[in-house]
């Protein structure tokens, strides 16, 4: 089916975000937050099983992963100076700072990132993904740098 | 004797679209800028005199009901930094995941 839109994922909700217990959650602001880069060949699925929503699990495999020769390498790249704000009446919103790269890479069919909780470890799933951000075709780069840049409406909103 | 070292000079840096320039130290990768020929989206700038040009990549899909990031209205999927030797640099824009609680 391979990318339509971005999600956050409901496992994340039901799990972690609402009961952390047993899972190595300590929170997204403590907690090693990561972005990783994916092709086509997946299938993103906001409702997927709980098992099947962590990095190298389900969908989001290292095989469908895109990787530089550095800075972009497996498991993806960390996110820093996290926020938490609420922007407008009843909008809670997750951000952090771009990506910018700095290291000469070259990656192609690059459709997409999963951000995810490299600090959970067990009860739920390891590494389990908090959203998918669809970039909305191919990118990509030739010797060169490649950057990220968060909308300023933040990685994920949520609206109550 | 004692031994010098002289670090490479400054990057001067520049925006194809708009006036805006700036210089940073030589270990700088990259810079951007809130750039007002579109609409003040943050673009990258080029380093002077290296004959790159910015080429933006609209959204190639539908957007529906995404949250992009648009520059003078339109959905911009990503800026490219094409370079004269074929080499380039890549800034994606992704867009917001949301949520909705409640009714």
């Amino acid at each position: 089916m391979a990318w339509t839109d971005s999600r956050i994922f409901r496992e994340w909700v039901a799990g972690p975000m609402m009961q952390a217990a047993g899972t190595g959650y300590g929170g997204l602001d403590t907690d090693t937050v990561k972005a990783a880069l994916f092709n086509n060949s997946i299938t993103p699925d906001r409702d997927a099983a709980v098992g099947s929503t962590g990095f190298n699990t389900g969908t989001w495999t290292t095989g469908n992963e895109v990787t530089g020769a550095s800075e972009w390498v497996t498991t993806g790249r960390a996110l820093a100076s996290k926020t938490f704000t609420t922007p407008s009446t009843g909008v809670a919103m997750f951000d952090a700072a771009d990506l910018t790269g700095s290291a000469t890479v070259t990656m192609s069919g690059i459709h997409g990132c999963l951000v995810y909780d490299d600090s959970i470890t067990a009860g739920t799933v390891a590494d389990q993904g908090v959203s998918f951000n669809y970039f909305g075709g191919a990118t990509g780069v030739t010797s060169g740098t490649y950057s990220v840049l968060w909308n300023a409406n933040g990685i994920f909103r949520i609206t109550v | 004797m004692i031994d010098v070292t002289f670090n490479p000079p400054p990057i001067d840096w520049e925006c194809p679209n708009c006036p805006v320039t700036d210089r940073t130290p030589w270990t700088a990768p990259n810079r951007f800028h809130d750039c007002p020929a579109m609409g003040g989206f943050t673009a990258p700038m080029i380093k002077s005199g290296s004959g790159a040009r910015l080429v933006v990549v609209d959204r190639e899909d539908y957007v529906g009901t995404e949250d992009v990031q648009t520059a003078n209205g339109r959905p911009v999927m990503a800026i490219r930094v094409d370079r004269p030797d074929g080499s380039n640099d890549l800034v994606a824009y992704p867009p917001t995941a949301h949520g909705r609680a409640g009714d």
